[in-house]
C-alpha cells in the first residue's frame, strides 16, 4: 500500500464508517442436486469438518486470510493465522 | 523319453485336414443315379464362409480365394468391403464440403474398391494430374490422392468465381493453382480422418503435390495397394478422386478391417452417443459459513497474524450453493475440539434474493408464496425472453452472411494462428501491385486459368485491369471479359491466398534485380586485381561481344592510358581517382574521392 492509501485508511473517517461484511468460511464441497433436494427441514445436516480445522475469512468476495475459530471468554472469535498474499489462490 | 522329445514327436503326427464348402445327405437310392451332369444342393449358399475340419472336428471358418503368386491378393473379401464401407462415409463427408466450400451442387460416392499392384494404379491415372502424397501418421508410410484433372479445374474455377466448368484443362498446375488446391485437400483429409475414426485416430498430413506421376513413387511398382475410387461430380462436370493405399500403410489396421468389427464400433458409439447426461452428475460448488462482524476499512487494514474477529451468530450458519444461499443451519453445540452439528431450520426473514429450497409451504401460505415468487419469475420469464429474441437476432444475421463465414472458417482454420495474426488485411485487394508490376504480373499469370486472370483483373484498378488485359492475346481478351461480367462471388480467404503467391513471386523478382545492378562494379573490382593478361583478355573479347558493357568496365577501372594522367608523386591528378602502388600493381578506383 502506498502513502497516500495508508494515510487514508489511518486518519479519514470514511475508513471507519464504511464497513464491510465478513464471512467465515468452514467447509467448501461440492453438492450435487440430489444432495441438496435430500436436505429437509429439522434434520441435521452434515458432513460438517471439525472445530479446529483451518477455515477461509471472506470480505466482499476475496478470501483474505487463514485462520481458526477460537473461543475467548464465551464469545467465538475467528483468529488469523495468516493473511493471504496477493494474487495468491485460494 | 524326457518332455522335450515327447513333444516333438507329437508335433510331428499328421492331421487330416478339409476345406468343407458344404454338406448333405442323402439316400442310396439318390446316390446310385448320380452322373455327369448331376446337380446336388448343399445346405451352405454361394460365397458364404467355408468350415475348416481338422480332423473331423471344426476348428475355423474362412474363405476360398484364388492367390495368384505374382499378383498375390493381400486384401480378402471381407476386408475390401469394410474399406468400401469405410470410405462410403469419406464421401458423404466429402460431399458436404464440396458443396459447401463450392457452394453449388456437389456429390462423391465410392464405384470401386479394388487390389492392385502399385503399378498397375500409376498406369490407370492421366498425366498431369493433381497427386497429393498423404503422409499417414501414426500408420507407417504413405499413401496418394489422385484428383483427376476434371475436378481440379472445376474446382478451381469455380473457387475464383466461374460456373465450376472444367475447360478441358490438361496441364501441370500453376503457384496459385497448388497453392488453393492444397486448401482443398487438407479438408478432404480432414475429411478422411473422421471417417476412418473408428478403427484408428488417423491424423493424415499433406506431404507434398506432383502432376507426373512417375514422381510419386511412394511403394515398389510390384506392391500391392488398396484403390478406392470415387466419382465426384461437380455442377454438370464429373470425374475422379482415387485414394491409393498400399498394404504396407494399412498392414496394422487389417485385424480391425472386418465387417464385424466395423458394425460392433459403429454400435458402440452410437449407445455412448445416445447415453444421455445424467443431470445428477452435475455438481455445484457450495460453501459453509458464518456470518462475521463487519469490518471497517480501517479495522482490514490493521489485520494481522493473531487479529480476532468477532463471530456474533456462532449459532447459525449458511450453505451457499452455486453463488445462491440456500440454507440456513442451526448449531446445536459449539464446543470447541468437536465437530460442529447443524440442522436444517426454515427461514425466518424471507427475501427476494433469499429464496431457500428446503421446505414446503404451510397450509395457507401457498399465496404467500406465490407472491413472493412472482416478482423474481417474472424477472426470469422477461430475462429469458430477451435473452431468446437476441439469440434469434443473432442466428438469423449469422444465416444472411452463411456463405462468406463458411469460406471464412474452412480457410481460416489451416492458418497457424502466427499466420493469422500477421494478415493484417488490406483495404484493397491485390492492393500492393503498382502500374510499375504490371509487365512482372503479366509474366506471372499469361498461362493460368482464364478464371483466375478473370478474378485477378476483376479487383486491380480499372486502369492497370485494362494494361494487363491489352497484352493478353486476342482470344484470351474476350473469353477473359466474358468470365470477369459473369463472376460469382470469391471467398475473401481465396483471394488471400492467391495475393500471397503473387506477392512472393513479385518480391522475388524484385530481389533478383537488385542483386543484379551492381555487377559492372563487381567485375571492375575483380579485372583490376587480376593478372594483366587475364585483364586484357576478358576486356578484348568483350570488345568485340558487348562494346557498350567493355566501355562500362573500363570506366571503372584504371587502365594503361591512365598512367599520363599520374603525377610525379604517384597520386592520380584528376579529381575522381584514387590510385596507390603496392607491390609494382597499380590499383584505381574511379568512383571514391581520394582520401
Amino acid at each position: 500500500m502506498d502513502d497516500s492509501m495508508n494515510a487514508f485508511l489511518d486518519r479519514s473517517p470514511i475508513a471507519e464508517r464504511v464497513k464491510l461484511a465478513g464471512r467465515v468460511i468452514v467447509q467448501r464441497t461440492l453438492l450435487s442436486p440430489q444432495d441438496l433436494l435430500s436436505i429437509r427441514e429439522k434434520q441435521s445436516y452434515g458432513p460438517v469438518p471439525k472445530q479446529e480445522e483451518i477455515c477461509e475469512l471472506e470480505v466482499g468476495s476475496h478470501v483474505i486470510a487463514r485462520g481458526k475459530i477460537v473461543r475467548k471468554r464465551g464469545d467465538f472469535y475467528f483468529r488469523i493465522l495468516e493473511l493471504r498474499e496477493k494474487g495468491e489462490e485460494v | 523319453m524326457n518332455r522335450t522329445r515327447k513333444r516333438d514327436q507329437i508335433g510331428a503326427v499328421k492331421v487330416p485336414l478339409q476345406v468343407v464348402l458344404g454338406e448333405k445327405e442323402i439316400r442310396l437310392e439318390e446316390l446310385s443315379r448320380i452322373g455327369e451332369g448331376t446337380i446336388i444342393a448343399l445346405n451352405s449358399l454361394a460365397g458364404e464362409p467355408v468350415a475348416l475340419v481338422a480332423s473331423g472336428e471344426q476348428i475355423a471358418w474362412g474363405e476360398v480365394i484364388v492367390y495368384d503368386f505374382k499378383r498375390p491378393d493381400k486384401f480378402s473379401k471381407d476386408q475390401i468391403r469394410t474399406i468400401s464401407i469405410m470410405h462410403e462415409t469419406f464421401a458423404r463427408l466429402m460431399t458436404t464440403m464440396l458443396s459447401a466450400t463450392l457452394r453449388m451442387f456437389t456429390q462423391a460416392h465410392v464405384t470401386l474398391v479394388d487390389q492392385m499392384t502399385f503399378q498397375e494404379f500409376i498406369d490407370s491415372i492421366p498425366n498431369p494430374t493433381t497427386l497429393a502424397i498423404i503422409d499417414m501418421q501414426p500408420l507407417r508410410g504413405s499413401a496418394i490422392l489422385e484428383i483427376d484433372p476434371a475436378i481440379t479445374f472445376a474446382v478451381i474455377d469455380r473457387l475464383f468465381g466461374g460456373q465450376g466448368n472444367w475447360g478441358k484443362f490438361s496441364r501441370d498446375l500453376s503457384d496459385i493453382e497448388q497453392s488453393i488446391m492444397e486448401g482443398i485437400i487438407v479438408r478432404i483429409l480432414g475429411n478422411l480422418r473422421e471417417s476412418w475414426s473408428t478403427v484408428i485416430d488417423l491424423k493424415p498430413a499433406l506431404g507434398g503435390i506432383e502432376t507426373n506421376p512417375m514422381f510419386a513413387q511412394i511403394v515398389p511398382p510390384t506392391e500391392m495397394v488398396v484403390l478406392v475410387t470415387l466419382e465426384v461430380k461437380v455442377g454438370e462436370g464429373k470425374g475422379m478422386i482415387n485414394l491409393c493405399i498400399p498394404y504396407l500403410t494399412i498392414e496394422p489396421l487389417i485385424p480391425k478391417l472386418s465387417a464385424q468389427y466395423w458394425y460392433s464400433m459403429l454400435r458402440r458409439s452410437k449407445e455412448e452417443r445416445s447415453t444421455p447426461l445424467w443431470i445428477g452428475d452435475l455438481k455445484v460448488e457450495a460453501e459453509l459459513f458464518f456470518e462475521a462482524e463487519p469490518l471497517s476499512l480501517k479495522d482490514l487494514a490493521h489485520l494481522e497474524r493473531n487479529s480476532l474477529v468477532k463471530l456474533p451468530h456462532i449459532d447459525q450458519a449458511f450453505l451457499l450453493a452455486g453463488d445462491s444461499p440456500v440454507l440456513r443451519l442451526k448449531q446445536q453445540g459449539a464446543n470447541q475440539g468437536t465437530s460442529y452439528e447443524f440442522s436444517v431450520e426454515p427461514d425466518e426473514r424471507p427475501q427476494e434474493s433469499f429464496q431457500y429450497l428446503v421446505g414446503s409451504p404451510e397450509p395457507g401460505k401457498e399465496e404467500e408464496l406465490t407472491k413472493l415468487l412472482e416478482g423474481p419469475i417474472n424477472k426470469l420469464r422477461a430475462e429469458v425472453r430477451d435473452g431468446l429474441q437476441s439469440l434469434s437476432s443473432a442466428i438469423e444475421s449469422i444465416g444472411n452472411r452463411q456463405d462468406e463465414l463458411a469460406d471464412q472458417l474452412y480457410f481460416e482454420a489451416q492458418k497457424s494462428p502466427a499466420d493469422r495474426s500477421s494478415a493484417a488485411p488490406l483495404s484493397t485487394p491485390f492492393g500492393f501491385i503498382g502500374a510499375g508490376d504490371i509487365d512482372l504480373l503479366y509474366t506471372f499469370i499469361e498461362l493460368e486459368h482464364p478464371q483466375t486472370i478473370a478474378m485477378i483483373l476483376s479487383y486491380l484498378e480499372t486502369e492497370l485491369s485494362a494494361n494487363l488485359l491489352s497484352g493478353l492475346p486476342e482470344e484470351a481478351q474476350t473469353e477473359v471479359v466474358e468470365r470477369i461480367a459473369s463472376m460469382d462471388r470469391v471467398a475473401p480467404a481465396v483471394i488471400t491466398k492467391v495475393e500471397e503467391v503473387i506477392e512472393a513471386r513479385i518480391k522475388c523478382a524484385s530481389a533478383g534485380e537488385y542483386t543484379a545492378s551492381g555487377s559492372v562494379e563487381a567485375v571492375a573490382g575483380i579485372l583490376n586485381i587480376s593478372s594483366r593478361s587475364v585483364e586484357k583478355h576478358v576486356i578484348e573479347s568483350l570488345e568485340k561481344s558487348n562494346q557498350a558493357l567493355a566501355e562500362e568496365i573500363k570506366m571503372r577501372m584504371f587502365v594503361f592510358e591512365d598512367i599520363v594522367l599520374l603525377d610525379n608523386s604517384g597520386s592520380c591528378s584528376a579529381e575522381d581517382h584514387q590510385c596507390d602502388s603496392h607491390a609494382g600493381r597499380i590499383r584505381c578506383n574511379r568512383n571514391h574521392p581520394p582520401g
